[in-house]
């Protein structure tokens, strides 16, 4: 390579080395005040010191991340230039502060040893500015003299404003170029439906603290939404009781496949994915006929359609309820529902009175949100006609991600180019002739805006590590910008809106931004009765369900090791996907776990592995996107199968009918979990409502702690420890990846996962209760317990496991020789063993994500969790320098930082008045396995949910 | 003091020595052969082990929860056949049982043999086995001590006392034969190898007489260890909270089922020996019978030991070790393994009650390879069984041993055999100077 990286004027080799990656990272420690000044062009040896960077402490920069092209804010750690971790923006209002797995994991994505590294021109190494230069020369770009004629450019949805300009430019330069946008998951139909609800475009916002009856129709009230934190926040917050006397929120969930809003739910029904609407209409038809609407076109719409008689009680129920808590009730649609059933929410939420409190809308901020540029079929037939000349796919994967009969390889072969920028050499970039690296976000100037519309700031963590661009610079090079420069573009923009760049750089979020109406604009009822969809009355056969990965999404994060590993919230699935069948459709396919299936549309088929799983529709299976993947790469060491084959463009989310059988021989499923039984044990406790006030003290019971014979040592201030509350934890499993990050927790791999040695020192352990048909869900988080009397300590014959003073079981690596008696004798099992030496072939990149205050373990020695010990010394150590004392809430432990709910806090429970120590107190609280007698630290607090009187959950 | 020898007698005797020492100066055909496939087995041994060193201990199958598995299993399995030959060589000679004496050479080597088999296991086992010397209390200079709490390192006390005893033990019964080897050696070699290890002896009445009561007052040593050691073994588990393993019946059940298993093993060795060098006159139907006698009666402990653990689970108002004996062994994923642990340990030593089993070697050699087996899986049930389903279900996942778990029991079983069949070929392994004792005794009114 010998181009010039357009940050520094550095020549970027294709080996990253440590001197390199010093000397670039020095210049981008841009604090507040270094931001003032354009990153200088030359070399600083690390000897002398930048300004803003004291080697050993951590310094944290704002930026921004995107969920479904929505702003969601990041505070990132960064050491000596080297990003670690990541944590939430709190004055970001999609983030809070919090995050979600996908942000915690975007460390590893960063130094991922697999992505793409440099520019490729038909398979060979070339440059940046030789693509530059093609992109100019006539011969290799004849759309440029024909004013952008045979020019296409496709493009995930984005909100940047950067990105606006840069395609403004482009379309200003080439009038005749086409622009496309392309997502998976997309807001397409979710806008579509506020367009006929609305006569625009709106995204909803939902508040929902002001909601005591929550129905979701196939929403996601806890996973990677745009807006999942704050939703959940505010709802899980108000079932967290206090006394038996409060009362708490109901939840309804309908939905396919159990899911986390499943779990979560008072109430839930699963249904086939075609039965859906109609089950929306029933509940719609029930609310207006309770609302007394027997005439209106919706009811007269409603009630023309017979409602089936399968699941009356549920929809009753649910009706009743929104009816009587008119004006703190609202209905959610989950993204992959049709149009019509989105303007079907909108037009309910708008007769429960929901609107301008619970919901409020704005103009959507996704570019050019409703238009016809975010429907990819014209872009096909424009490929088929042959009009293509050049296409330019930036940022996503259709190679892998659009359904078979978009016959993307046999379309994108007519074009003469296909440049591809990605981060990977995936399935895409494999039909490309030019393969162009993209900088990662931790490496990029840019900007995005949430779904209230509030602007936030995408600042570069690092030069880009292996030369990566932005979709802006790649615009920004195919219509030869006079301004090249994607941080002075930003400033251009921002200062043209008169925000002052330097406080928005430093502030990450762009104050006073958002863009919610006070009043929304009532919802026209006649457009949506008249938007309803006929749908032809599902014949008896197996509908499959197609739907993001709970954690991969469309399989953009497939190669990530880290989320891979992380198991599947409900599931437990890692490293793998399979078919998910309910258990009386299982039992009368004859299917276990693991048995291979074949699921077949037509001509085309694909081979999976069962999965039985409780509280799965019947009637339905459900397969993930993400899998069998066939670039080379972590990503399809994980296996499984493309759907691709049997998906169609005009109803993605759908495939039916389809026939399911059973074949010869096994797939591999790996699981984190096989039991699911509590087996009447003290472990998640839960309770209804009702029960619970005619027994206040029923947690109270579990919390008896027998004799023991160990000494009691632990006395003075401060005694740490934790409190759980399973009332608002979702399981969303964002902790798992926090700590992961937060602890250097190596990855294991999948034929380990196998095995049974995961490393995660957190884990969420699942239960079911019920029946298989409507299980009850538990989940629970599960990490060590600091026992008072622990058990693992007085096993350790060589004094490596031990109480500290303030209340820590700690362990001392270098003292360890593995005996594992630890592990044997802890009841909790959270102890964690290096089977093998993770860390001896950890690619260099992946080194640098690993946190230096953490210590990084050697094969054959015992680990779990520290309560984050180092966070703990590093905040003691700067209260004593600052001679104070310790604030309660000044320590947060990774996994109470990035909780979306706030379900996990840590403090003093020594100090009667901290947050801890009052939640120890809670009527709800009990210590898990208290009658072994260990006397946990970490007390949870008992799950309280709120049943109707029918139907019975 | 001692009468003054009859010549005859001299001459009988004289033959005697020469009858027990042929298998050392005439082997038997095809003993080569044997050493040879012993040997190469034994390599499997050492390159299992040094993979696992290598690679470390995800090598086996092992997880978590099941952090113990093959290597404890075969720990407690080896050091409980070691306990036989103790207790023959040790109590039986307080008690002044004679028929022990055509055994005891045979018992207290494969005591030492499964030592050595058994102390690989846990310095194997450690995450990080070079620093197994952190368990041994020594002045270390930054004054750390091991944590006295823990059983395992009582254990390590426990074993490395028992070893040393082990081995003083045996090789103080030896010099007297060693000498007479060293005698009737035929070439120079052999004389001055058996001359080294002879140390001198030249049998003098105040050497037999200072060699009688050493070897009773390391009798009296190693007789309280045939006890303390499995007791201390079986806290290993006892001491951990984990149900299935926190039991306080655990020492004598341990202790009982050493002895079974030990007894077994001196049979599955004895018997063939027996026919290989036509050694009837000096084992015979006696003999078998008083070993089959303790194998009932042992057996017979080891089912009340079964029968008392269960009824206690079952009536204990414990709720997860109540499950564990209820619900986990008999009808959890092992279950097989602890219906074949019954049926080999309780069931089929039965037959012994009948007088003719006993005398019958073959059925004798039958019923030691069952028991052997059920033994092995009595400590997989214990060790495997109850780790795998404890307290927390979330945690409860099945255990399967590896290629390298099935290597290294494979290896030791050959490596054990190989040591135990270098002993035959080079040390006299019927007791001659003892034997002469009986001889004499016998021939002397007392």
């Amino acid at each position: 390579m010998n181009d010039t990286d357009p940050h520094l004027g550095l020549v970027p080799s294709t080996s990253l080395t440590r001197r390199r990656f010093l000397l670039g990272s020095s210049l981008v420690a841009l604090g507040a005040e270094a931001c003032s000044k354009p990153p200088r062009d030359d070399l600083i040896p690390y000897v002398q010191r930048p300004r803003d960077v004291i080697p050993g402490a951590a310094t944290f920069y704002a930026t921004t991340a995107t969920r479904d092209a929505y702003g969601f804010g990041l505070l990132v750690e960064s050491h000596e230039g080297r990003p670690t971790k990541i944590e939430g923006h709190p004055e970001h209002p999609a983030s809070l502060g919090a995050t979600g797995p996908r942000e915690q994991a975007a460390i590893y994505s960063l130094y991922d040893p697999e992505r793409a590294k440099a520019v490729r021109r038909r398979g060979a190494a070339s440059s940046w500015s030789a693509f530059e230069f093609a992109m100019r020369a006539k011969e290799s770009a004849p759309w440029s003299a024909r004013g952008g004629e045979g020019l296409a450019v496709l493009l995930e949805p984005s909100t940047s404003l950067v990105a606006e300009a840069r395609l403004d430019a482009l379309r200003e330069r080439f009038p005749e170029a086409r622009v496309h946008f392309h997502a998976e998951r997309s807001a397409i139909d979710r806008l579509e439906g506020a367009r006929l609800a609305f006569g625009e475009p709106f995204d909803a916002v939902y508040s929902l603290d002001g909601a005591d009856v929550v129905l979701s129709l196939d929403a996601d009230l806890s996973g990677g939404g745009a807006m999942a934190v704050p939703m959940a926040r505010a709802f899980f917050a108000k079932r967290r009781v206090e006394s038996p006397r409060d009362g708490l929120p109901r939840l309804y969930a309908v939905e396919t496949a159990l899911g986390l809003t499943g779990a979560a739910a008072d109430h839930r029904l699963a249904v086939p994915p075609g039965e859906l609407p109609r089950v929306a209409r029933s509940i719609a038809n029930a609310i207006l006929a309770a609302l007394g609407d027997r005439t209106s076109p919706l009811a007269a719409a409603l009630a023309a359609e017979a409602s089936r008689e399968s699941e009356p009680a549920f929809v009753r129920a649910a009706a009743r309820d929104l009816v009587q808590a008119r004006g703190r009730a609202v209905v959610l649609v989950g993204d992959r529902q049709p149009p019509d059933v989105h303007a079907l929410g909108h037009a309910l939420n708008a007769l429960l009175g929901a609107f301008d409190h619970v919901v409020r809308v704005t103009r959507s901020p996704i570019l050019e949100a409703g238009a016809p540029s975010h429907d990819v079929r014209p872009l096909l037939a424009a490929l088929d006609a042959g009009a293509i000349d050049t296409l330019c796919v930036l940022g996503s994967n259709p190679g892998y991600s659009l359904p078979g009969d978009a016959r993307v390889r046999e379309r994108f072969g007519r074009a003469r180019e296909v440049i591809h920028l990605g981060e990977h050499a995936d399935e895409t970039s494999a039909l490309a002739s030019w393969q162009l690296p993209a900088a990662h976000f931790l490496e990029a100037w840019g900007d995005a805006r949430a779904m209230d519309g509030t602007s936030s700031v995408v600042q570069p963590l690092v030069v880009p590590l292996w030369g990566g661009r932005t979709v802006a610079e790649v615009l920004a090079a195919l219509h030869g910008a006079a301004v090249r420069d994607s941080r002075r573009l930003l400033r251009d923009v921002f200062e043209r809106r008169n925000v002052d760049f330097e406080d928005a750089v430093a502030r990450g979020v762009v104050p006073h931004t958002d863009t919610l109406r006070p009043r929304a604009p009532s919802v026209d009822l006649a457009a949506v009765a008249a938007g309803l969809v006929a749908r032809p009355s599902s014949p008896p056969t197996v509908t499959l369900a197609v739907a993001p990965h709970p954690v991969l999404h469309d399989g953009d994060l497939a190669n990530n090791a880290w989320l891979q590993e992380m198991p599947e919230p409900v599931t437990k699935l890692v490293w793998g996907h399979a078919l998910l069948v309910g258990p009386s459709t299982a039992a009368s396919l004859g299917v276990r776990d693991g048995d291979a299936v074949e699921v077949a549309s037509g001509e085309r088929a694909v081979r999976l592995a069962a999965f039985v799983q409780p509280g799965h529709a019947e009637g339905a299976v459900t397969a993930w996107l993400g899998h069998g993947r066939r670039a080379p790469s972590l990503a399809a060491s994980a296996g499984g199968a493309d759907l691709a084959a049997l998906r169609r463009l005009d109803a993605p989310w759908i495939v039916e009918p389809v026939t399911v059988r059973k074949i010869a021989g096994k797939e591999r499923v790996i699981v984190t979990q096989t039991s699911a039984d509590q087996h009447g044990r003290v472990a998640a406790l839960r309770s209804t409502l009702d029960a619970w006030r005619a027994d206040p003290a029923a947690f109270r019971q579990a919390n008896e702690d027998p004799a023991s014979i160990l000494p009691e040592r632990l006395s003075g201030s401060p005694q740490w420890g934790m409190a759980i509350d399973l009332a608002a934890c979702t399981g969303c499993s964002a902790c798992v990846v926090a700590c992961q990050a937060e602890n250097n927790v190596p990855v294991v791999g999948p034929a380990d996962s196998a095995l049974f040695r995961t490393m995660h020192w957190l884990r969420i352990d699942r239960y079911y209760g019920g029946t298989p048909a409507e299980p009850e869900v538990d989940l629970q988080p599960m990490l060590c317990q600091h026992c008072e009397k622990a058990p693992c300590e007085y096993v350790c014959p060589v004094n490596a496991t031990v109480h500290s003073p303030d209340g820590l079981n700690e362990m001392v690596y270098n003292r360890c020789v593995g005996t594992r008696y630890c592990s044997n004798n802890c009841p909790y099992k959270v102890r964690r063993f290096n089977f093998y030496s993770h860390d001896d072939d950890l690619p260099e990149s992946l080194r640098m994500a690993m946190n230096p205050g953490v210590t990084v373990r050697a094969r054959g020695v015992m680990e779990k969790c520290t309560y984050c010990v180092q966070r703990i010394r590093r905040t003691e150590i700067d209260a004593r320098v600052a001679r104070r004392a310790l604030r309660d809430g000044e320590i947060r432990t990774a996994c109470e930082q990035v909780c979306p709910t706030e379900a996990i806090v840590f403090g003093d429970v020594s100090d009667p008045r901290s947050r801890v120590s009052e939640l120890h107190r809670s009527p709800r609280a009990y210590a898990a396995l208290g009658d072994v007698g260990t006397r946990p630290r970490t007390r949870y607090l008992a799950r309280i949910t709120n049943p109707g009187p029918e139907p019975s959950r | 003091m001692t009468p003054a020898m009859p010549a005859s007698e001299g001459l009988e005797l004289d033959a005697l020595s020469d009858r027990l020492l042929a298998p050392v100066f005439r082997p038997a055909r095809g003993l080569g052969w044997l050493l040879l496939a012993t040997g190469a087995g034994s390599l499997t041994l050492f390159v299992a082990v040094a993979y696992t060193v290598l690679v470390g201990i995800g090598a086996w199958g092992n997880d978590i929860p099941v952090a113990w598995a093959f290597a404890i299993v075969n720990f407690v399995w080896w050091i409980g056949i070691g306990h036989a030959g103790t207790f023959i060589s040790a109590i039986l000679l307080l008690l002044e049982q004679p028929w022990r004496t055509s055994l005891n050479r045979i018992a207290e080597g494969m005591t030492l043999f499964a030592l050595v088999q058994a102390g690989l296991m846990p310095l194997l086992h450690l995450g990080r086995p070079w620093f197994f010397y952190w368990l041994v209390p020594y002045p270390a200079t930054m004054r750390l001590w091991p944590q006295f709490m823990s059983s395992l390192t009582w254990d390590v006390a426990a074993v490395s006392t028992y070893t040393i005893v082990s081995i003083l033990f045996w090789y103080l019964g030896l010099v007297p034969d060693l000498a007479v080897a060293r005698d009737r050696a035929r070439t120079l070699v052999a004389r001055r190898a058996y001359g080294v290890f002879a140390l001198g002896w030249r049998g003098s009445a105040t050497q037999h007489r200072h060699h009688r009561v050493a070897q009773m007052l390391l009798a009296g040593l190693a007789t309280p260890l045939v006890l303390s050691v499995h007791s201390i073994v079986s806290m290993d588990f006892a001491i951990a909270k984990l149900p299935g393993w926190h039991s306080t019946i655990f020492p004598p059940y341990f202790v009982a089922g050493a002895i079974f298993s030990g007894f077994a093993m001196v049979l599955t060795l004895v018997l063939p020996l027996r026919r290989a060098y036509r050694l009837h006159a000096f084992i015979g139907p006696r003999h078998l019978d008083a070993m089959a006698k303790m194998l009932l009666c042992v057996g017979l402990i080891v089912a009340y030991s079964y029968a008392a653990e269960a009824f206690v689970a079952l009536r204990t108002p414990d709720p997860y070790e109540h499950e564990m004996a209820a619900v986990t062994r008999p009808r959890g994923p092992y279950a097989p393994l602890y219906w074949l642990m019954l049926a080999c340990n309780v069931l089929v030593p039965q037959i012994l009650w009948s007088a003719r089993a006993r005398r019958s070697p073959l059925v004798l050699w039958v019923v030691a390879l069952f028991v052997q087996i059920g033994m092995w899986t009595e400590r997989f049930v214990v060790v495997v069984t109850s780790q795998h389903r404890d307290f927390l279900p979330s945690s409860w996942e099945t255990y399967r041993p590896s290629l390298v778990d099935g290597a290294i029991l494979f290896g030791t079983l050959c490596f054990f055999s190989f040591l135990f069949l270098l002993m035959v070929r080079f040390v006299p392994f019927l007791p001659i100077a003892e034997q002469k004792e009986l001889v004499h005794d016998a021939h002397v009114p007392l």
